[in-house]
């Protein structure tokens, strides 16, 4: 039996709870369990800790609709699916155009290449390069979808 | 693919990944059966937000569908599906710090991580367990969790992974899981040590 | 004979549209300043604000939002213009240079004469940039500088 195992040890408690130790160490610590009760304690408290946040989730995950969320992401995939094969079609429909059409987008391509530099990407709507002022605080955001730049400041009164 | 194939569960998870590589719609939606409760309650325990995690669901499978011709298979669909779901939890709280629309009330309330003043009959611990507020408080207190230890601690109470699991997912070390999830339990218990020493009254 | 008079028109067309960089005459953006007070309480919806109202209430969530004021201003580079806003508040916007797909824009708000906040930043064309978080009367003031060139 692993003697350095049957101890209060907070860390070793919660590898026991975890059952993360291996057999000899779990047999020390549960002999040293039986005549603890602050460890008693401690491994009832990581079991509450545990249920209240299960029935928290179990809770949370009764109210949604998972049916309604599969049709949503089957359809996010569809449209991904049906984006590129529509553009493929309407590519072969122009096939009549295809050799004056592949010409000219040659010149253009061409000509662009020579002229411009590299597009770059639109990124978020306002990119900040420095800001000062006589406030108490200043946030920064950017939205996730719209990418809207946002500066919210609040005067020192 | 077979009858028996379409079989939810029968389905092992070489032959299903191998049916999503060839593009099997069916196949996609027995994964989607298959994960997204798990993917949503892991959401669900790292952003706490349900919106949020409704739209991380969106984004995982998406993610899955779109990548899983570059899946290698020795790292195992499920490791591959949580490691995918907690990256978008974790940019997702990364690109968006506090969830945007807020009521412009101050970010940091008064009195915010201290228990409420003891003596006041609306604030006593046996009036808030009474009305289930340990649930709430508990959310609260996982919020102010670092992320890197709610998404151990969520990992492990969600889908019961264990350490060398997590660390698969994660790409941290099992010291390294051991020592998040005791973090945030000691974190846990010492703000919720008033409601949790009520409890024990028998 | 028809397809070489496509390939010439669009060669002179690709001539005219790789020219477009360089500068014919002085670039100048045009801006817009809206001044919006966003508060909670009463439920309003100011009809002045029309289609941008559905953008704030995507981004905060306030109950009201009231147009009070709006500037619309042209500039060229180095040029200023003022725009009053609420609360004996004004907004200095200075044009320093004009991009391909941005425009570096110094913004600088004074109240009652003392400055307050100053940033330069690159706003994107036809985007703009919600400035915002000074109180006034029961909410909070918000300013939508949007610029397109």
């Amino acid at each position: 039996m692993k003697r350095e195992y049957a101890r209060c040890d907070p860390a070793i408690l919660n590898r026991f709870f975890d059952q993360e130790l291996g057999q000899e160490e779990r047999a020390a610590f549960s002999q040293h369990l039986k005549d603890c009760p602050s460890c008693q304690k401690a491994l009832r408290e990581n079991e509450h800790i545990s249920a209240v946040f299960k029935a928290g989730l179990d809770k949370e995950l009764s109210q949604i609709n998972f049916n309604a969320l599969d049709h949503k992401v089957s359809g996010l995939i569809r449209r991904k699916k049906s984006r590129w094969w529509m553009m493929l079609k309407d590519f072969f429909a122009s096939r009549k155009f295809f050799v004056p059409a592949t010409a000219a987008a040659a010149i253009l391509i061409l000509t662009f290449s020579l002229t411009r530099g590299p597009a770059s990407l639109s990124g978020p709507s306002a990119i900040i390069n420095s800001l000062t002022g006589d406030v108490s605080s200043v946030m920064i955001i950017e939205t996730p979808k719209s990418r809207q730049t946002i500066i919210w400041f609040s005067e020192i009164s | 693919m077979s009858n028996k194939e379409r079989n939810i569960d029968s389905l092992d998870e070489g032959r299903l990944v191998s049916l999503l590589k060839q593009g099997y719609e069916e196949a996609f939606r027995i994964l989607l059966k298959r994960y997204e409760k798990k993917v949503f309650g892991i959401a669900y325990g790292i952003t706490l937000d349900r919106e949020e995690s409704l739209e991380i669901v969106q984004e995982v499978f998406l993610k899955v569908y779109q990548k899983i011709n570059s899946f290698r298979e020795e790292a195992g669909l499920s490791t591959w599906i949580h490691r995918i779901t907690v990256n978008q939890c974790l940019n997702w709280q990364r690109r968006w710090k506090r969830r945007f629309r807020w009521h412009h009330q101050p970010l940091e309330r008064e009195g915010a991580g201290d228990y409420p003043e003891s003596g006041t009959d609306e604030h006593c611990p046996e009036t808030l367990i009474q009305k289930k507020e340990l649930g709430k408080m508990l959310q609260e207190k996982l919020r102010e969790l670092p992320e890197e230890a709610r998404a151990v601690f969520v990992l492990k109470e969600v889908e019961g992974l264990s350490y060398h699991e997590i660390s698969r997912v994660l790409n941290i070390k099992k010291g390294t899981v051991s020592s998040r999830l005791f973090y945030a339990r000691q974190r846990l218990k010492e703000s919720l040590k008033k409601y949790l020493d009520e409890e024990e009254i028998p | 004979m028809k397809i070489r008079k496509i390939v010439t028109a669009l060669l002179l067309v690709s001539v005219i549209w790789a020219m477009e960089g360089q500068v014919w005459a002085e670039q100048k953006i045009n801006i817009n300043v809206k001044t919006v007070l966003a508060s909670h309480g009463r439920k309003y919806s100011d009809p002045l604000l029309t289609a941008f109202i559905n953008k704030l209430k995507s981004i905060f969530r306030y109950s009201s939002y009231q147009l009070l004021s709006q500037n619309e201003m042209r500039l060229g580079i180095g040029e200023t213009r003022t725009a009053s806003l609420a609360g004996d508040r004004t907004l200095k916007i200075t044009a320093l240079g004009i991009g391909e797909t941005r425009a570096e824009l110094r913004l600088v708000i004074f109240k009652k004469r003392k400055r307050i906040f100053k940033t330069i930043i690159h706003l994107l064309n036809n985007a703009s940039i919600i400035v915002g978080g000074p109180k006034y009367k029961d909410g909070f003031l918000l300013f939508n500088i949007y610029g397109s060139f």
